[in-house]
């Protein structure tokens, strides 16, 4: 039987479906072309004039800094529609490994980061910490390759410029930061990041107290008094999750990351090489696993706070709850952040720059001495007035105003002083 | 598709086994010059009788309908058992059935089964016992097609593969913190498929009777999937031994009508076999667009009894699988009995509270009488509470059984 003897609307198959091997005899079968598989490796190459190209932050496409010629990226973006992935062996055995473009790896002998670079790329500092023991070696192949990544879109210079302001702002700083030298130590880091989504099923059963007043009969007089009614309830709450963020990375501070997140999903394209040509990217060394475990238990946390909120009380004991996981699913991503790493008075500070947002954030030395007189500053009106009303109160009955005037005021003041001691405290906090 | 079907249908009769099958009233002038010759044909002395009540037409013994003749009672349908038969011309194909499905419940074992189906109910009708049932039973043979033939085509369908994915259900209880179990689930990943398929198939089921799934749902305990219902592969070829003294029913879908079906049987063929060239778990959405070559029809004939009680106006059949064993049929009880059972505690409780009256108003005179005048009165009561019951059960039993209401 030839084609012309079948009736068109089955045959012939439809476009990009490929012959497969079939195990009847007489059954000829057809699937889906499987995803081509990008070349192993590839270069970034201006086709003009053969110089190393880089994807341009300003431009949103790859751009030839010797001769300024641009070539796009046909990569879709996918925002939060990115291909996720259901936790199954064989969902992990069919993923893609390696970056698909030709990388080598930088490591930090002082801290242990890996970054992979183009291979052309010459740098002897870390990004991470600003070591300048880095050693380059060959991409080790055994890493998934990311789904989706979020490009660029602030450039060198804006992000100086919100540095040198962000450096230069706050009276608790030493005024030499900013003259320091970080500015031309800014460097574009993709960084890892596991998105996890799942639909959790809570059920709660738990003793809820209603408040009720009543009165009662006690010495003689009636009285009023607030009781607690415990009955026992139950409900079941339905809490969707979606791209919850994790960090794939122990590499940079979880306390400056959190200040530089969020980032706008939406802005996720498919991962295409392109848009690490002329960037450096951290590939990930916490685990699928060890990263599903932190996000689920931020979920549950969640789920157990809207069950909470679910009882409808603020009264509840005996509290106990079952969440079910469904539909949980992971992806890898990329993240676009500038990473600086400076040197003052011999100790080492991080900042951090959100690639897409452009929010700062990092680590600022503090001048202490300031901070102390700021906190003395603000304690000694409350101090010196109640002083004064203490001695006052000895020579009559004046002093009781004072008194009570300098505790108002030493109370302001050690709130004062308890903000500046923690804002001083968290910019120096890693 | 369907002129492809009916083409090949209607095709195969030159070279295939089958020429056609008409049902008794579907008779043309020139079909009725060509009325099958049954005895001649099958080798049997069968006749092929009509009923005017329920439609059917069956083949039955020559010498049932002759017993009747010039009787005042005419033989009964051998289906519905609520009207009687008429002789009828019979148009069927020229040649007997090819197969039979043999016996496994041999009449002497059916009286065990029957007598075990009629037991544990109140109010049994006295028809309603095995003895009576089996002075009634008769073999009754049920027709199916089996078709063999040659699929040429290209198919589309979507295949599941069988995996597992990981879940997990965490559980938090005051003192205790939480834990954490994982789930492993069960899921089906789909791809599309498309294809060509050039197979042969032998002993695709088709119906021949119109009601052929109701039939099949009564002898297989609700099952209408054939293999459920009967082992096939127990059939063997015909012999008129196999239809004398049975009622056959005559088909209603000759091969042209019964096409559709058979068509849906090759497309289920074909797709489980896709499903098994893709190493796949599942199939669905499964679409063939094939020629049909190579029909060959085949006649098999299905073993069952038939038999009937009668309950109030009403007569009611009873069908036994005659493989399996399997009884269909509706249980009544006796409403009569049971009023009747009903009207006599009636009795008996009115006796008893006119009794007890007449010694409680005694007891006037005559203190002690009066203790046993109360006595009577409340049993009289009681019995007078009671009295309904034999004849709401039953009722509530009957309603239960209902063959609409179970529908």
């Amino acid at each position: 039987m030839n084609d012309t003897d079948h009736p068109t609307a089955l045959w012939p198959p439809p476009e990009g479906f490929v012959p497969v091997p079939s195990r009847v005899d007489g059954i000829e079968l057809y699937a889906p072309a499987p995803k081509e598989e990008p070349e192993e490796t590839r270069t970034f190459k201006c086709r003009y004039c053969g110089g190393t190209i880089a994807y341009s932050a300003t431009q949103r496409q790859l751009t030839c800094p010797y001769c300024g010629r641009m070539q796009e990226l046909d990569a879709e973006e996918v925002g939060q529609a990115a291909a996720e992935f259901e936790f199954t062996l064989q969902t992990m055995e069919r993923r893609e490994y390696g970056w698909g473009e030709e990388r080598r790896e930088l490591v930090c002998e002082s801290c242990g980061a890996v970054v992979a670079v183009a291979p052309d790329v010459l740098t002897s500092t870390c990004a991470f910490c600003g070591s300048h023991r880095v050693i380059a070696r060959d991409v080790t192949g055994d890493l998934l390759r990311p789904t989706a990544l979020v490009p660029f879109v602030v450039d060198q210079d804006r992000c100086q410029a919100q540095v040198a302001g962000w450096l230069g702002r706050g009276w608790m700083h030493p005024p030499e930061l900013r003259s320091v030298r970080v500015l031309r130590e800014l460097t574009g880091v993709y960084l890892p990041f596991w998105t996890f989504d799942a639909r959790i099923r809570a059920d709660w059963k738990a003793e809820v107290g209603t408040e009720r007043t009543e009165r009662y009969y006690s010495d003689g007089k009636w009285k009023t008094r607030t009781v607690i009614d415990w009955r026992w309830r139950s409900g079941r709450v339905h809490l969707p999750i979606n791209d919850y963020l994790v960090a794939g990375t122990t590499h940079v501070s979880r306390v400056i990351l959190r200040k530089v997140v969020p980032f706008d999903l939406d802005g996720l394209v498919e991962y295409d090489p392109g848009y690490l040509a002329g960037w450096q990217a951290k590939a990930y060394d916490v685990q699928l696993q060890e990263s599903w475990e932190i996000a689920k238990e931020e979920m549950r946390e969640q789920a157990k706070r809207a069950c909470y909120s679910d009882t409808g009380s603020s009264h509840v004991r005996n509290f106990q709850m079952t969440a079910d996981f469904a539909d949980e699913r992971w992806r890898y991503v990329l993240l676009p952040v500038y990473l600086a790493s400076y040197r003052f008075e011999d100790r080492t500070f991080q900042v951090m720059v959100n690639g897409q947002t452009g929010n700062v954030a990092g680590q600022k030395p503090v001048t202490w001495l300031r901070v102390w007189l700021a906190i003395a500053a603000m304690l000694s009106p409350g101090a010196c007035l109640g002083l004064l009303g203490l001695l006052t109160l000895a020579l009559g009955g004046v002093g009781v105003f004072g008194l009570v005037g300098g505790f108002i005021l030493l109370v302001a003041g050690l709130i004062g002083a308890i903000f500046v001691f923690q804002k001083a405290r968290a910019s120096e906090e890693v | 598709m369907q002129e492809a079907g009916e083409q090949n249908a209607g095709g195969r009769g030159q070279g295939g086994k089958m020429q056609e099958a008409r049902g008794p009233d579907a008779g043309s002038e020139e079909r009725e010059q060509r009325a099958t010759d049954v005895a001649a044909v099958w080798g049997a002395a069968l006749t092929a009788v009509h009923c005017s009540h329920c439609g059917e037409a069956h083949l039955v013994p020559e010498d049932a309908l002759s017993e009747t003749e010039g009787n005042a009672i005419p033989l009964l349908c051998p289906f519905c058992f609520q009207g009687p038969v008429t002789p009828q011309p019979a148009y069927l194909r020229e040649e007997p059935p090819e197969q039979v499905l043999p016996y496994s419940v041999p009449e002497r074992k059916l009286a065990g089964i029957l007598d075990q189906w009629t037991r544990g109910m109140w109010f049994r009708p006295a028809e309603l016992k095995a003895g009576a049932l089996m002075q009634r039973v008769r073999r009754y043979l049920i027709p199916l097609w089996l078709v063999d033939g040659r699929v040429e085509g290209t198919w589309r369908a979507d295949v599941g593969f069988d995996y597992q994915a990981v879940s997990y259900q965490d559980r938090y209880s005051d003192g205790r913190g939480w834990s954490s179990q994982e789930v492993k689930e069960g899921r089906v990943r789909w791809e599309p498929r498309v294809g060509r398929i050039s197979r042969a198939y032998e002993n695709l089921v088709a119906p021949a009777l119109d009601d052929h799934r109701a039939l099949m749902a009564r002898l297989g305990d609700g099952s209408t999937e054939l293999a459920e219902v009967f082992d096939l592969s127990q059939r063997t070829g015909y012999s008129p031994e196999a239809v004398t003294g049975a009622a056959v029913r005559i088909p209603t879908l000759e091969p042209e009508a019964a096409w559709p079906g058979a068509e849906a049987a090759f497309a289920r063929a074909a797709g489980a076999e896709c499903r098994q060239a893709a190493g796949a778990e599942h199939v669905r959405d499964f679409t063939l667009e094939a020629e049909y070559d190579d029909l060959n029809w085949t006649l098999l004939l299905l073993p069952a009894y038939v038999t009937w009680y009668r309950e109030g106006e009403r007569v009611w059949p009873v069908l036994v699988n005659g493989q399996s064993g399997r009884v269909s049929g509706v249980r009544r009880a006796s409403t009569r009995k049971a009023n009747v059972t009903s009207l006599i505690l009636g009795g008996v409780a009115l006796l008893l509270f006119l009794v007890g009256g007449l010694l409680a108003l005694l007891g006037a005179a005559l203190p002690p009488v009066s203790v046993v005048g109360v006595v009577l009165l409340i049993v009289g009561l009681l019995l007078a509470v009671v009295t309904p019951i034999p004849a709401i059960g039953v009722w509530a039993f009957n309603r239960r059984s209902s063959p609409h209401r179970r529908r």
